[in-house]
């Protein structure tokens, strides 16, 4: 790959290399566009920085942390272990605040690949219930598309990354085309038998795992899941989509990007006459060189706050308050999903059976949402809805112990008869995206390693959440009662904002530039060559993971923006 | 750390990431291949606009050569960012009238997890002053450096410390601030800066 040229134009500068800068680097080489991509993390060799392939036991710790590891330098990466700590920031090097009280968890991965390296691989398409909620109950605003509008490039994405899943005919969660899917435990079967019972789904999860490899796979060396487990400390195979072994090298060869590690994107420079965005201002992580480079369109896919941080701290005479800013909406309605409430138990049907391999596919059960899809099924304390996942399986350590009393023979004889029937059903659940939740450049001037002003977070739940986790807790014991499940525990404690890493909203988009930052293709309105396409421009987060439709919505901008400089309108 | 400014001849430090050794904070600098020991000890606290303000010296010990130590530097909270993390208990013997007010749910709704009285700091952000780096013998421009603070307790007065800590965000800048219960839990560190608790 060429290096970097401070001194040369390039078509887009794209900030990010995760699930949409990757994206939208293959999608604009592929049309011909000369890319530079700026990532603020160091490359990664998944030959010998993944480990895939090792077990918990060849580790000193377990596969845990080393002492005093997360204590000191990863706090917030709550998803990372001692094999996968290197994808996550120092948390020390990174800091952001937040409001007395009102804790958020910022799990953020600046490396080659970004999240994509580690994500829970879930790939789901929002319905209209979700682009149009708010002509359904009134909240808030609609997205300015709807899912007709955005359905191709669904296709396209799931084509490109490989989903596996079934099509299930729920209209609210719609099917797309899928790889096949993954069998159900026969624990799984047992909930998906009580699920119905209750008049409620339970489906496989459409996971953006390779069951079966196709050309469009094959071709950048992606092989075919062995179901090894261990995804979040880096798929060596490409089995599990991420941007590393799908679509930066996509990119790369076409010969069109240069990708440049360890850059630091301080703010977008601007034409002081016109306003418009003529490059980035970047400072090297390593050598702390301050270095500029200048683009034809910059695309900011560095993360939801990331990316709106970027634009916050971008300012300048003609856009005092931030890229994209002259709304005044630009940080707010951040949202993120929450979790933390559920249920746990046994299947008493399981126990004592004999230990098979059932932890190898990690992709469980999902039970879609059943609230509020229409008259009927309408909740009278709470808006949106959420779904379930879970399920039940073995695990490669036995849990269980930790909550079974006694000790001896008799403790050994009963963490062995229950390790292998546990079961369990956690929530994903939709945030109301609100103004009064957001994110703002820290008033007291808190900077980070390189001096880049950090970020100040407001956020909490609502009573609105509060409502729907009771009601979550009480469906998920439900579930599992009916299942037949014994020792049922109840959580009900939801999960601080931030910690299912979902956060989505504070750049959004909308057709009313006095109300939203981006228009309907990602683009901002204030600066026709500045996009932004990632979890930022979300309206609203239904209760799915979000990372399909910001890969659909990606392609979606790449195809407007190139129709838009042969037109000649940037 | 640092950045390589032009308007200044030395490269400016930005911040010192610090974990706490009893009252202290304590934390490394590298320039280069050396690594230069680094230490705040806090002698007394104070509320300055209703912000935590230490004041107290730095030491910097060099991997070769004797230790620098600079008095009287000030460190004045900038903001936090909240723990996701079991807040600590109140300390024994502790006035219950300083503990912060349970986070109570209206109709016994499910709460989040390390909110409100729940929660504690995780890192307190303070901007440290006067500092000087040719004082200090660093080859960086201080003069605005961020002392990063995080918070985790190995020993009883680092788990006392950050619950008084946390309890006076909250009386300084929680929804019922209060000067009262500020200098109250003030008196509580400056007792135990002193090793008189």
């Amino acid at each position: 790959m060429k290096p970097a040229r401070p001194g040369k134009k390039y078509d887009a500068i794209i900030v990010g290399s995760g699930a949409s800068g990757g994206m939208a680097a293959k999608e604009l080489t592929e049309r011909g566009f000369e890319v530079l991509v700026l990532e603020a993390g160091p490359m990664i060799d998944p030959v010998r920085d993944f480990n895939m392939n090792k077990f918990s036991y060849e580790s000193m710790y377990r596969g845990l942390w080393k002492p005093g590891q997360k204590q000191t330098e990863q706090w917030m990466q709550d998803t990372a272990g001692e094999f996968s700590s290197n994808f996550y920031v120092k948390d020390s090097e990174h800091p952001y605040t937040t409001d007395p009280g009102k804790p958020f968890t910022w799990v953020r991965a600046r490396i080659v690949g970004g999240k994509t390296l580690h994500w829970g691989r879930l790939s789901w398409r929002f319905s209209d219930l979700d682009f149009k909620a708010a002509s359904h109950d009134g909240f808030d605003a609609d997205w300015p598309i709807d899912y007709k509008e955005i359905a191709p490039y669904y296709d396209k994405a799931e084509e490109w990354i490989g989903v596996s899943g079934n099509r299930d005919g729920l209209w609210w969660q719609p099917d797309g085309n899928y790889l096949p899917p993954m069998a159900l435990t026969c624990g799984d079967q047992i909930l998906k038998s009580a699920t119905k019972k209750l008049g409620w789904n339970l489906i496989q999860p459409r996971v953006a795992m390779l069951t079966q490899v196709r050309d469009q796979h094959r071709k950048y060396g992606r092989a075919q899941c062995h179901y090894c487990g261990s995804c979040g400390n880096g798929c060596s195979v490409g089995a599990m989509f991420n941007s590393l072994s799908s679509t930066l090298p996509a990119a790369a060869a076409t010969g069109k990007m240069t990708l440049r590690p360890n850059s630091v994107v301080r703010h977008i420079t601007v034409d002081k006459n016109t306003g418009r965005a003529k490059g980035v201002a970047v400072v090297d992580r390593l050598t702390r060189q301050e270095l500029e480079f200048t683009g034809r369109v910059v695309i900011v896919a560095a993360s939801t706050l990331e990316s709106t941080r970027l634009l916050l701290n971008s300012t300048s005479d003609k856009h005092p308050n931030g890229l994209g800013n002259s709304s005044g909406v630009l940080g707010h309605y951040l949202v993120d999903h929450f979790g933390g409430t559920g249920a746990s138990g046994y299947l008493p049907m399981l126990a004592g059976r004999d230990t098979v391999n059932e932890d190898g596919k990690s992709s469980g059960v999902f039970v879609p949402r059943f609230r509020n899809l229409d008259a009927k099924t309408r909740h009278p304390r709470f808006l949106r809805g959420y779904g379930f996942e879970g399920g039940s399986s073995i695990g490669a350590f036995p849990g269980n112990a930790r909550r079974t009393p006694g000790f001896g023979a008799d403790f050994k004889k009963t963490v062995r008869r229950w390790y292998v029937a546990p079961v369990g059903l956690t929530t994903r659940a939709n945030m109301l995206s609100r103004f009064e939740n957001y994110v703002e450049i820290d008033p007291d001037g808190v900077v980070d390693a390189w001096g880049i002003p950090a970020l100040r977070v407001h956020i909490q739940h609502s009573e609105n959440e509060r409502e729907m986790a009771r009601d979550a807790a009480e469906s998920a014991t439900e579930i599992l009662r009916q299942a037949g499940a014994v020792d049922i525990r109840t959580q009900n404690v939801m999960t601080a904002p931030g910690r299912i890493i979902h956060e989505l909203g504070t750049a959004r988009m909308g057709n009313d530039p006095q109300t939203s930052v981006l228009n309907k293709y990602n683009q901002t309105h204030d600066v026709n060559n500045v996009f932004v396409t990632d979890g930022a421009a979300f309206v609203g987060a239904a209760n799915q993971n979000p990372t399909l439709t910001i890969l659909a919505l990606t392609i979606r901008a790449c195809d407007y923006l190139t129709e838009e400089i042969k037109r000649g309108n940037i | 750390m640092f950045t390589k400014s032009k308007a200044v001849s030395r490269p400016r430090l930005h911040s010192i990431h610090t974990t706490p050794s009893g009252k202290e904070f304590v934390g490394t600098i590298e320039s280069g291949n050396l690594v230069f020991q680094f230490r705040y000890t806090p002698l007394t606290a104070a509320v300055e606009d209703w912000r935590l303000v230490l004041s107290g010296k730095v030491t910097v010990t060099p991997p070769v050569g004797k230790p620098r130590t600079i008095n009287g530097v000030g460190a004045r909270l900038l903001a936090t960012q909240g723990a996701t993390a079991l807040a600590p208990m109140a300390p024994a013997g502790i006035d219950p009238k300083l503990v912060p007010p349970a986070e109570v749910s209206s109709k016994g709704l499910p709460l989040t997890e390390y909110t409100g009285n729940d929660g504690s700091i995780g890192v307190m952000f303070l901007r440290l002053s006067p500092m000087n780096g040719t004082q200090a013998g660093l080859p960086f421009d201080l003069s605005e450096v961020q002392l990063n603070a995080r918070l985790w307790m190995n020993s009883d007065l680092e788990r006392e410390l950050l619950w008084l800590y946390s309890a006076l965000l909250m009386a300084t800048k929680g929804p019922r601030a209060n000067d009262q219960w500020a200098t109250s839990l003030l008196a509580e560190i400056n007792k135990r800066f002193s090793g008189r608790s």
